[in-house]
């Protein structure tokens, strides 16, 4: 943690300032971390009295999730204010800087602790009423601090990042005419993300792109969620009352571990009926982008393939049983518990059971 | 969190969760498992059943990194135990009457893991939810018309 030097030289301001526009101006989209310059947050300040504001802002918090190194900087900063204020060169660096970064920095150490709790960001959502306009897009203007539209518009604002690169801060560019302190500047950030991320709901929920508005879109998102739970509902009950009907073995379907070697009559049309519903299943699943299953599907697909029921089981089976294998069964073991009582099985057995299904098969066909 | 295309067949591919097949066989599988072990069962308990094992299903082809589905898994591994009822706290009745529905209390309840988490990781949650639950019902529905058909 950098604790404040004395300013330099205002040639090395306007030197240091003009790469970091540069960078500023490319990489606004990305939360990059930054060596923490205290110094450049310091000369970028006009007057002593937004120096002051500065100061205590520059150490404060971040509106982010990752609140590592927060406090520290705070208190380096407290220390080191008698030093920054005498040697202050205000003038020549508040000219050129139209403040080019911004940052979010607590006005305050008490608001800036505060504000690190992730609960807290709504909170002062509600109590910031200092924003002007309030776009989505914030990341475009420079601020103009000549004319000083508000009073605070000289603040630097710039998230920086001490060593550590744990946390990570967000630059945000401050439109002109807007409140630059760190409150309205974290909220701002905060509603673009929710206004993103409403978007991609409005994609996803059928029927919301016509309305406009976070309540109306709740609204719409609660009820699909609602809808979408009852449909698991009925069609879990669906599946209850017409299971019966396949008394098969469906575990021979999955190349199972518990296959009866005496095929029942009855089980011919079911093992079939099972192995095209695999094939629906797989065929409605788009690309299969999942590795295991790619040589599946080619099987199941085939129609050349003799005993179908066996190869889709074995292979599906095989393929099962190759994924992860002992960490998902017993996962899914402890998931599942007494319904769900996987045989520990491997490929060993597998090969041993195509032994005995080929066998079996025309048997079955007759 | 963008929408991923996975084919070329347009919209309703474009909501499909990336591990659509393994959910695909993680359900068919405990499908297999409750038919074995509760062909005496009532319709009512099985299909509790069934529900839970397409709950489940989902969380767990969804993975860990989510929290709706670490939620859910948990929820769900309690359950094996025997449920426990809370004592109900007493209501005490309020004096005003609260007008304004707080859509985003709701949206926690129904979401699981949703009540705590800001608002921003909410919505986050709700859509990789939402993209799972409607692939589970999908998934539901073919099983459903091919068994029936």
């Amino acid at each position: 943690m950098q604790c404040l030097r004395a300013p330099l030289s205002d040639l090395s301001v306007l030197e240091r300032q003009r790469p970091r526009v540069e960078w500023q101006q490319q990489g606004e989209e990305q939360s990059d971390y930054q060596p923490y310059d205290a110094d450049y947050c310091m000369q970028s300040l006009l007057p002593v009295e937004t120096a002051f504001r500065a100061l205590h802002s520059c150490g404060g918090g971040v509106e982010n999730e990752n609140h590592g190194n927060v406090h520290g900087s705070n208190d380096c900063f407290s220390n080191a204010w008698p030093d920054i204020a005498s040697g202050m060169h205000c003038p020549v660096v508040g000219a050129a800087a139209s403040v080019e970064e911004t940052s979010v920095n607590a006005s305050s150490s008490s608001s800036s602790s505060r504000k690190r709790k992730s609960e807290n960001t709504r909170r002062s959502k509600e109590n910031s009423g200092s924003d002007g306009k309030d776009d989505i897009n914030c990341k475009r203007l420079k601020e103009e601090t000549g004319g000083g539209a508000t009073p605070e518009a000289e603040q630097p604002t710039s998230k920086e990042n001490d060593k550590a690169p744990k946390s990570d801060y967000i630059h945000v560019r401050a439109r002109r005419g807007q409140a630059t302190d760190s409150h309205s500047l974290a909220e701002r950030v905060r509603r673009e993300r929710i206004s993103q991320r409403m978007k991609y709901l409005q994609d996803l929920v059928p029927g919301c792109s016509k309305i406009t508005g976070k309540a109306g879109m709740l609204d719409e998102i609660i009820n699909y969620v609602q809808s979408l739970q009852r449909q698991v509902e009925f069609l879990s009950m669906k599946l209850a009352a017409v299971n019966p009907i396949m008394d098969i073995n469906i575990d021979s379907f999955f190349g199972g571990r518990e296959i009866n070697p005496t095929c029942k009559p009855g089980s011919i049309s079911m093992i079939g009926m099972s192995s095209e519903l695999l094939d629906q299943a797989y065929l409605q699943l788009g690309s299969l982008q999942h590795d295991m299953f790619m040589d599946s599907p080619a099987l199941l697909l085939r129609p050349d393939v003799n005993p179908p029921a066996a190869v889709s089981d074995t292979s599906l089976g095989s393929c099962l049983n190759v994924s992860g294998s002992s960490v998902w069964n017993t996962n899914l073991q402890n998931v599942y518990g007494v319904e769900f009582q996987l045989g520990r099985g491997t490929a060993l057995p597998f090969q041993s059971l195509q032994g005995n299904l080929l066998p079996n098969n025309p048997k079955m066909e007759m | 969190m963008e929408p991923k295309s996975c084919s070329g067949d347009g919209n309703p591919s474009r909501n499909l969760h990336p591990s659509k097949p393994l959910m695909a066989a993680n359900f068919l599988r405990c499908l297999s498992r409750i038919q074995q072990t509760a062909t005496n069962s009532s319709v009512g308990s099985r299909s509790r059943r069934i529900r839970r094992a397409a709950y489940a299903s989902m969380a767990y082809s969804a993975g860990h990194r989510r929290a709706w589905s670490w939620a859910l898994l948990r929820k769900l591994r309690c359950r094996r135990v025997r449920p426990v009822i809370l004592p109900r706290r007493p209501r005490i009745a309020r004096p005003q009457v609260v007008i304004e529905i707080d859509r985003a209390e709701v949206l926690r309840k129904l979401v699981p893991g949703g009540t705590g988490m800001d608002y921003c990781r909410l919505l986050e949650e709700t859509a990789d939810y939402i993209r799972c639950l409607a692939t589970q019902v999908r998934l539901m529905q073919t099983v459903t018309d091919s068994i029936s058909s």
